[in-house]
């Protein structure tokens, strides 16, 4: 599927400009997560987002996806809309306390909002919604459609915050992910968006060669401490896609900054890529962002079509013609996808 | 072609494999997941999950198969993060446990079928408007294309109302004495009709019935306002009309511009 359009908005701000260059930013320190109450000892990675911005996912969702179709749109007939998220838009039980159906009924919404006459549906497969949004918006253009707009958004949740608090998933300081200190993740707020389509008369960023999915169908939470299906995940995805581990240049792992998710997933990188998977061509986005769940793998896709796509660095390497892109989640999900520079280049 | 072996129901109305009734007059005022799950087996779940495994424990899954799992569902999540924004209101100590927490995360009836069937493959949660439709266009599309073994459905959780549960569908492409075969699977384009559908559910369902179409419609938001019960009872109409025999061409009306259409034809 070619990338024909980019759109973003995160705690650095409004705009896919606002990843440029990320390897030069040192990471960010979040703030409280709240001033008062239970969860002011916790922190979020909030940034230039107003309280109202990063709590309304349709804003957020929203913003993304208008930066995302641009002069795009007019290109299409039929464009279908998927939204990936964990928690829906979180605001409409927390804060407006509407019917609990608003909280799912985003993609509804902005597909009136932005005229999209295709389907509309909403994935929430936890923090790898966005990587499992992929193969239906493959289906959705097999079966008619002229483009897919893939959004991943995630909002400032009380609940969500303390859900995770309550299963000690939280950093009380950062989210550090692959370092020694690291004791856990940070949550964000942000949605990125990918207008996705097989046509070829549009300028396109980059080309997502191939996705796999598989289930640890372990546990709840824990992955599967041998890491062995997310390494069968990765087998089937480099049989599918046949490419040399050095051909890989680009790696946006999952990397939460959770002592058991980071370790299976460095080690696995390590074994297969004992070349090319280097701190230079590794990009670690929740240091800047924060874990924005469902969102998470599309600012990862969004990254890498950026980098691969020569519009601006976010690795120290200049040299990337095929990226890898790997996202898991609560519920034993794994998730893998190849992406070059067009689709004929590996 | 798709074969569709076998529908499970545990929901107030109606529990089984067979043809439940058309208008849920056999209400059940409980269900006790202890009977599906064990005494202890169903400690920690929500009330979502506890439903998806019992249905699970119906169908005919033989050890080792390892499905693909595809599941609407809009409130599965709704008891824990009910309880949680009702603590931090009140300012109450929160009475979260980690063991609990996860089923913070929609997902986990999906997730928890994996677990109990030990299946590697993978399995998808869709939620909002018609997402037990959207969880059988995915079964189907990859049935279809891959002959996946695939469980599809919808599961709601909402205390307030009597009518919560699930439907699990059993798809594959093994024509071991299936219930049923979908033929033929499209979507239809409205094109430049473009109607309200909010406003129109009526009268499409009223055009569908005089035109002697099948015709499932998601009349969204009916009188009780419930918009979950409405989607719920949109698939829950699907299933016990081809659960009850009828075949033909099936047309369910996802929004302002489309129509899901099956051809169904009944196994004798």
């Amino acid at each position: 599927m070619h990338i024909v359009g980019l759109g973003a908005v995160s705690a650095l701000g409004h705009g896919i400009d606002t990843l440029r260059e990320l390897y030069n930013l040192a990471p960010m320190l979040p703030g409280k997560f709240a001033q008062e109450g239970a969860l002011s000892d916790t922190v979020f990675y909030q940034g230039l987002l107003t309280e109202e911005q990063a709590r309304s996912a349709w804003y957020l969702a929203n913003e993304a996806i208008t930066e995302a179709l641009g002069k795009t749109k007019a290109e299409f007939n039929n464009i279908a809309l998927i939204i990936a998220t964990g928690a829906g838009d979180t605001k409409a039980l927390e804060i407006t306390k509407c019917a609990q159906y608003e909280r799912y009924n985003l993609a509804q919404k902005l597909a009136t909002e932005h005229g999209l006459k295709g389907l509309y549906l909403t994935v929430s497969n936890a923090c790898s919604s966005s990587g499992y949004a992929l193969p239906i918006a493959q289906k959705l253009l097999a079966q008619g459609h002229d483009a897919v707009v893939v959004c991943g958004v995630e909002a400032k949740s009380d609940s969500s915050q303390m859900a995770f608090k309550a299963m000690m998933a939280l950093d009380d300081h950062s989210c550090r992910p692959f370092q020694a200190s690291r004791n856990g993740t940070v949550l964000g707020a942000g949605a990125a968006a990918l207008v996705l389509t097989h046509h070829t008369h549009v300028k396109h960023y980059a080309y997502i060669q191939k996705t796999t999915l598989n289930c640890d169908g372990y546990h709840v939470t824990a992955p599967n401490p041998e890491g062995k299906t997310l390494a069968k995940c990765l087998d089937h995805l480099m049989t599918e896609y046949t490419v040399s581990p050095c051909d890989v240049g680009l790696f946006l792992p999952h990397a939460t900054g959770t002592q058991l998710n980071d370790g299976i997933e460095h080690a696995l990188l390590k074994r297969v890529f004992p070349d090319t998977f280097t701190p230079d061509k590794t990009v670690c986005l929740k240091q800047w962002i924060g874990h924005t769940g469902g969102a998470s793998a599309a600012f990862s896709y969004l990254s890498a079509a950026l980098h691969l796509s020569g519009r601006f660095q976010v690795a120290k390497t200049n040299l990337a013609r095929c990226a890898l892109v790997n996202s898991t989640a609560f519920g034993g999900h794994n998730c893998m996808s190849f992406m070059t520079v067009n689709k004929e280049a590996s | 072609m798709i074969a569709v072996c076998d529908i499970a129901w545990v929901t107030n109305s109606y529990i089984g494999t067979d043809s439940p009734p058309f208008n849920k007059s056999i209400k059940r005022d409980w269900f006790d997941p202890r009977e599906y799950l064990g005494k202890k087996g169903h400690r920690y779940y929500s009330m979502a999950t506890k439903y998806v495994l019992s249905a699970q424990s119906l169908l005919n899954i033989k050890n080792g198969q390892q499905p693909f799992y595809a599941l609407g569902t809009s409130t599965a999540d709704d008891d824990v993060r009910c309880l949680i924004s009702k603590e931090l209101e009140e300012g109450s100590e929160t009475s979260l446990g980690a063991t609990y927490a996860p089923n913070s995360s929609v997902n986990m009836p999906a997730s928890c079928l994996s677990i109990k069937s030990q299946s590697n493959n993978s399995n998808f949660t869709f939620t909002g408007i018609n997402s037990g439709f959207m969880s059988l266009w995915a079964g189907m599309s990859d049935v279809g294309a891959n002959g996946a073994h695939y469980i599809v459905g919808q599961v709601e959780s909402d205390s307030k109302s009597c009518n919560e549960g699930v439907i699990l569908w059993d798809l594959n492409n093994e024509y071991k004495k299936p219930r049923f075969i979908i033929e033929k699977f499209d979507f239809v384009n409205f094109g430049l009709l473009n109607f309200e559908l909010v406003k129109d559910a009526c009268f499409i369902s009223l055009v569908g019935d005089l035109a002697g179409l099948n015709l499932v419609c998601n009349d969204f938001y009916d009188v009780s306002g419930s918009a979950v019960l409405a989607d719920f009872d949109a698939f829950y109409i699907l299933s016990s009309k081809l659960s009850n025999g009828m075949d033909g061409d099936f047309y369910i009306v996802l929004n302002d511009n489309l129509i899901l259409h099956l051809k169904v034809k009944k196994e004798t």
